[in-house]
């Protein structure tokens, strides 16, 4: 059986929609429901996989346009490089987490489990559907089933904490939402169609565009988790299960990424130089508060919600340099930039995925998210160990993982616009150049404290002593993404010109050299850096191999005998509590940037949600009774004084009617003689 | 021309039967001043298919009569003559008021009608500022009376009103349009004359001041 690549995208929708489906008809046994939800959500992942792959090694992409149901809106689905991309993105992450919720959802047996697979399902179909569109009204209707699914599943729990998260979420949300909207409404105001096909050739005045944009900036930017509407992040992620976290941290928050590109580039077309610097400038301050309050939990899953916000910013520096490169007219600079971004932004999806796996791997086995009381888990858990390793280190850019590939080409980027461009761009280039760095070291130190203070050490609580290595399946899911990581890593040469496409086809222009044979390339500028990750994995595979050798020539030279025993504790006994806390980890940061740590609650809308929420309904209650003061006890009076006087006319005899008919035909007469 | 005269002479004694009518008591009287007047209709029938010379209308008289010269009274008599003389039940109005009254409502029906420009009807212009004036007279006893069969009656005369006035405007009508009329008047009559029987039976009083309990 062969299909286009639309019909495969179609396949796929259709499988998640089943797995939704049969997730409710199933629901009465729970296990057939978990293992049909998580089974057709494997072959629709596979099925989004086939439907992505041609596009983005062919490069053609594929189009088609129904009457839908509503006169004003036609259905149009436009499956080019980008939505590939991302639809490549999504089902492959989806199809991984699908595998591991057949183990995973289990802990939520008897809570309404099968409900779980009818949303993460719904949520994944939404979220294709929503990248291949090509129209605004359907694009709004497929991000809000997107925002409501994953709604769903922040609130899954149902306690204080869940409902709380998911209000802040669903407020968040729609307000970017209705910001989205308004923009969408101007472009229509100005081309008369929803198309997106309309917008892309509207001629618009210059400040029409900037306000187009910056509010779809903002919209999307809610989603995608920008300082500063990135505090529901922190709150949903750890409330969601978390292979919903995985999805909606590995993939949701692209959306957000994914819509700003789409409105700023490819629909709006980056005329402002200045576009480019607010995202540039947004992304570099997302990046360094995201991974500066990461380092500051203590909660896994919260820690990993900032560090999502603190990639979001690596992605989206990539793509306000791309900006202003179209807009400067530098084409191979954007091009360089956005393939840096696109590049991270797979990247994200793998480890941040594979790490939130692992935080519910560990969730599933320890019951706690607090790192205080975990920790020893390596030996307990050597495989999730193992693959949360790959994750941290892929996340902090450490070859030869893919993280080190991504965060190279920004710099790249970064480093080009520093050198070719105008004042501005040789200013801000450097400047964003030291964000970065700042947030790799701080990105470095965060996940040393997450990974050490989970899996090394002594264990600090009974359920981490006693736990046991993950259901198959979880594991399974969580190699393969540590494998992932290591090949689109070692593997970058061959990967790094597919992203260049996807780059160019929104640039326009010659495709970037960025890759030659086994070496790395950061295209044609003045600055001809280049890597090889083969070479580099090679040297570091091979690096091990040095000290054997040393030991081979020293031999009989005699190693001291190792002393087994606890740990020199200056005399005293050890004990648990003196092994260092996350807290105390932490502590020397935390001191240094304590004015930017105060800035997070200063900068966070959810104390100003709550107080407009509560003014909102205080005002209500106050007004509330004035409607019926003022306004409809007046009618009642009114109407029931009015009724009363014409109660007089109903006499009850009927003779009395039959009078006024007489009256009535008397007047007729006059008024017909007259 | 004779025929007309004749014609507007007796529409001014339908009037006068009709006062006559309201102006009773007794059932028995007010049917027989009733069927008096039907007979002064049929008579203007008659007059008017001889001088129009309008075949269908010999029908209609020969219907009226049977209709409304004897089977209507007969109704009336039969069904509520021996309940509706047990009581005493005077109109509103005194009886000069009521002349009063039909002197105004005759006078209204003139300047009415005098605006009136059709060619069939001008010769019978009083006729039809009649018919116009008895029906508003069926009305008026509908309203002045407190006895329940004076308002069948008042019933009656509104239907012999627009009777008169539906041979003076088109007395070429088919015959189906008089059976119509004929079977509404003799249908309706007896329809409420069983009601008022109920009436009767139940309230033990042909009154209407008593039928006010729907009052709101």
């Amino acid at each position: 059986m062969s299909l286009t690549p639309l019909g495969y995208l179609l396949l796929s929708v259709l499988l998640f929609l089943a797995g939704a489906g049969l997730s409710i008809v199933s629901a009465r046994c729970e296990r057939l429901a978990i293992n049909l939800s998580s089974l057709l959500g494997v072959l629709g992942g596979a099925a989004g996989l086939a439907a992505a792959l041609p596009v983005l090694l062919t490069g053609q992409g594929a189009a088609m346009a129904f009457d839908g149901p509503f006169a004003f809106a036609r259905f149009t689905v436009r499956l080019d490089m980008l939505a590939a991309l991302m639809v490549g993105v999504i089902s492959l992450l989806a199809l991984l987490t699908s595998l591991y919720a057949q183990s995973y959802v289990r802990e939520y047996a008897g809570r309404g489990a099968w409900a779980m697979g009818l949303f993460m399902n719904t949520f994944i179909a939404a979220m294709l559907a929503l990248v291949v569109v090509d129209n605004a009204f359907w694009f709004l209707v497929f991000f809000e089933a997107m925002s409501l699914a994953s709604y769903f599943l922040v609130i899954f729990d149902q306690d204080e904490e869940s409902v709380g998260a998911g209000l802040l979420y669903f407020l968040i949300a729609h307000a970017g939402s209705v910001l989205i909207m308004i923009a969408f409404f101007i472009l229509y105001s100005h081309s008369g169609s929803l198309d997106f096909a309309s917008f892309r050739g509207l001629k618009l005045s210059p400040a029409v565009a900037s306000l187009v944009f910056v509010l779809a900036f903002l919209g999307f930017g809610a989603k995608a988790g920008m300082v500063p509407l990135h505090s529901w992040l922190p709150r949903a992620h750890p409330a969601a299960p978390s292979h919903g976290s995985a999805m909606m941290s590995g993939v949701m928050v692209k959306i957000g990424v994914f819509g700003i590109v789409k409105v700023g580039i490819d629909l709006l077309g980056a005329q402002a130089a200045w576009w480019g610097l607010l995202v540039l400038a947004v992304g570099a301050v997302s990046a360094v508060l995201g991974v500066l309050y990461a380092l500051a939990e203590q909660d896994i899953k919260r820690l990993l919600a900032y560090s999502t916000v603190e990639n979001v910013g690596i992605i989206l520096m990539g793509v306000g340099a791309g900006m202003i490169g179209l807009a400067t007219g530098h084409v191979a600079l954007a091009a360089l930039a956005l393939m840096a971004a696109f590049y991270h932004l797979f990247n994200h999806a793998l480890f941040k995925g594979l790490m939130f796996l692992g935080a519910g791997a560990i969730l599933f086995r320890a019951h706690t998210r607090d790192m205080a009381l975990l920790g020893g888990l390596a030996r307990r858990m050597p495989q999730t160990a193992l693959a949360f390793l790959v994750g941290a280190m892929a996340i902090c850019a450490l070859p030869p993982f893919n993280g080190f590939v991504s965060e190279w080409y920004s710099y790249q980027a970064l480093f080009a616009m520093g050198h070719d461009g105008d004042f501005m761009m040789r200013l801000a280039g450097p400047a964003a150049m030291v964000m970065l760095a700042l947030t790799g070291a701080l990105a470095a130190l965060c996940f040393v404290k997450a990974w050490g203070m989970t899996f090394s050490g002594q264990p600090q609580s009974a359920h981490a002593e006693h736990a046991e290595e993950a259901p198959f399946a979880m594991v399974l899911a969580m190699l393969l993404l540590a494998v992932l990581c290591a090949l689109s890593g070692i593997g970058a040469p061959w990967l790094a010109p597919l992203f260049a496409r996807v780059a160019t086809s929104l640039t326009g222009g010659a495709a970037v050299p960025v890759a030659q044979g086994l070496t790395l390339h950061s295209g044609l500028f003045n600055t001809p850096a280049s890597v090889s990750t083969p070479m580099l994995a090679l040297l570091l595979v091979a690096a091990p191999i040095v000290p054997l050798l040393f030991m081979a020539v020293v031999r009989g030279g005699g190693v001291p005998r190792r002393h087994a025993g606890d740990a020199w504790a200056c005399g005293y006994v050890t004990e648990k509590t003196m092994t260092v806390s996350p807290q105390g980890f932490a502590q020397p940061v935390r001191f240094m940037f304590a004015a930017l740590y105060r800035l997070r609650d200063t900068l966070s809308p959810a104390a100003g949600f709550r107080r407009g929420l509560g003014a909102t309904v205080a005002g209500a209650a106050r007004v509330e009774p004035l409607w019926d003061e003022r306004l409809i006890a007046p009618i009642v009076a009114g109407v029931q004084r009015i009724a009363r006087r014409i109660a007089v006319l109903q006499r009850g005899d009927f003779r009395v009617y039959c009078l006024y008919v007489v009256v009535a035909l008397v007047t007729l007469l006059l008024i017909a003689v007259r | 021309m004779d025929g007309m005269l004749i014609v507007n002479n007796l529409a001014g004694l339908l009037i006068v039967t009709s006062m006559l009518v309201i102006g009773t008591q007794s059932v028995l009287s007010a049917a027989r001043w009733y069927a008096l007047q039907s007979l002064v209709l049929v008579g203007v029938f008659l007059a008017l298919a001889a001088t129009q010379g309008s075949g269908e209308l010999y029908l209609w008289s020969l219907s009226a009569f049977v209709t409304k010269v004897v089977l209507v009274p007969l109704i009336m008599v039969r069904t509520l003559g021996r309940l509706a003389d047990r009581e005493q039940l005077p109109g509103v109005l005194g009886t000069g008021w009521m002349m009063l009254l039909a002197a105004l409502i005759v006078m209204l029906s003139w300047f009415a009608v005098s605006s009136v420009k059709l060619a069939v009807v001008a010769d019978l212009k009083p006729a039809l500022a009649v018919s116009l004036g008895h029906f508003m007279l069926g009305l008026m006893c509908i309203v002045t009376q407190r006895n329940i069969l004076k308002q069948i009656f008042g019933y009656c005369l509104m239907e012999n009103g627009a009777h008169l006035t539906l041979a003076l405007m088109a007395s070429k009508a088919p015959e189906l349009v008089e059976v119509g009329i004929a079977t509404d008047a003799v249908f309706a009559v007896l329809i409420m004359a069983i009601l008022a029987r109920r009436i009767q039976r139940t309230l033990n009083t042909l009154d209407v001041k008593q039928l006010t309990a729907l009052k709101g």
